[in-house]
This record gives structure tokens, C-alpha cells and sequence, in this order.
């Protein structure tokens, strides 16, 4: 039997959350939810979620690329595929750093609105990445013994 | 070396992306003084701290 995989959401917006949620609930996703950093961080640390959807702009307007900083920095936590979900680059147009360059150590940045369809797409085929990943670690560890 | 000048209410956009070169460090409150530690977020940065003749190490 395949095991639920589970999706923690760390946004402030109760409308998106409950939308989210709602889309990756009927998509067969166990869905946990924070609304600032320091919960969502706690919460990851005790979930250890299959994936973790990340907003930026919260309580504080670079929360979530902090919470990312912090949340790379758990062991348990480090091969967890984040997607950044924002409208920082829409809301602040000075802030030109290209989410593509490399700097942000999340697996993808979607920019919001998010295409619900995509977001099913990369939840789906990061989640898969990340256990086949995993698999072929415990794989590695167990041959070297 | 390089000299940017930025306004400071830049300065959180800036320092977010600082973390993909290196451990940054940042004045912070602890208890009634101020020390030199990673910040969890951008308002644990208190950038009026008392400044002291020689640097941090």
C-alpha cells in the first residue's frame, strides 16, 4: 500500500491556504498548514513532510527566504523539495535577483497566482524525485556495509 | 573591492539573498546586550546596536 505523502504549506494567506489545500487534498496529499516561518519551521521539523510549499512575502516581506535558509539548515530537512510560491517579484519590482540564478536553495519557484495544474505537475514529479533519491541512498548505505 | 550603496529599506531584499555566498551574521538582540549571530529572520536584526572601536570577530 502506498503511503500518503504529505504537503506543509507555510503561507499567511487563509484564502490560498484553504484553496491549496483543498486542490492538493483531492489530488490524495495529506496537507499541514503554518502561517508564519517560525510555526511552518516547527511544524516541518515535527511533520517531516514529502514537500514543503513556501510563501515569502509574510509577517515580514523576506520571512519565507529566511524560513528556507533555516529550514535547509535541519538535517532531517535537507533533501525535502521546497517550492516557492510568491508574487515578491510582482510586489516588489526593485527586487531583480532572478529566482533561476542559483542563490534560492528551494527546488522551484512558482510565481503567484499558481497555475493549479502545475503546481499537481511539480508537486507530483518532485515528491517522486525526492523518494527515488532517498531510495537510492538507502541503497548506497546499505551496500557499503 | 566592491563599494554598494544601497537604501535601507533594501537592505532585508539585499541581505535575503546574501545566504547563497556565505553564513551571514548580523547584530541581533541577546537578552539586554547585542552579539553577532545568524538572524532567523530580518526584524531579529537590530542595526541601532551601541558600535564598539573594534570590529567583530
Amino acid at each position: 500500500m502506498t503511503k500518503t505523502k504529505n504537503v506543509l504549506i507555510i503561507d499567511d494567506d487563509t484564502d490560498f491556504v484553504r484553496a491549496i489545500s483543498g486542490l492538493l487534498a483531492s489530488a490524495g496529499y495529506a496537507v499541514g498548514s503554518a502561517s508564519n516561518g517560525r510555526d511552518g519551521l516547527d511544524l516541518a521539523k515535527r511533520l517531516l513532510p514529502d514537500l514543503i510549499l513556501l510563501d515569502v512575502m509574510m509577517t515580514e516581506r523576506t520571512e519565507g527566504f529566511f524560513t528556507l535558509q533555516q529550514i535547509r539548515s535541519v538535517p532531517a530537512l535537507r533533501q525535502t523539495p521546497v517550492i516557492v510560491a510568491s508574487s515578491i517579484y510582482a510586489d516588489q519590482p526593485l527586487f531583480k535577483v532572478n529566482p533561476e540564478a542559483g542563490w534560492l536553495p528551494a527546488n522551484l519557484f512558482l510565481p503567484k497566482p499558481v497555475d493549479p495544474a502545475r503546481l499537481i505537475q511539480e508537486s507530483a514529479r518532485l515528491i517522486a524525485a525526492s523518494a527515488e533519491a532517498g531510495s537510492e541512498a538507502s541503497h548506497v548505505g546499505s551496500a557499503g556495509r | 573591492m566592491k563599494i554598494l550603496k544601497i537604501p535601507k529599506s533594501h537592505l532585508d531584499l539585499f541581505v535575503s539573498v546574501l545566504p547563497a555566498f556565505g553564513e551571514l551574521y548580523a547584530p541581533v538582540r541577546r537578552g539586554s546586550g547585542y552579539a553577532f549571530d545568524r538572524p532567523a529572520a530580518w526584524s531579529d536584526v537590530e542595526l541601532k546596536y551601541p558600535r564598539t572601536i573594534l570590529p567583530p570577530r
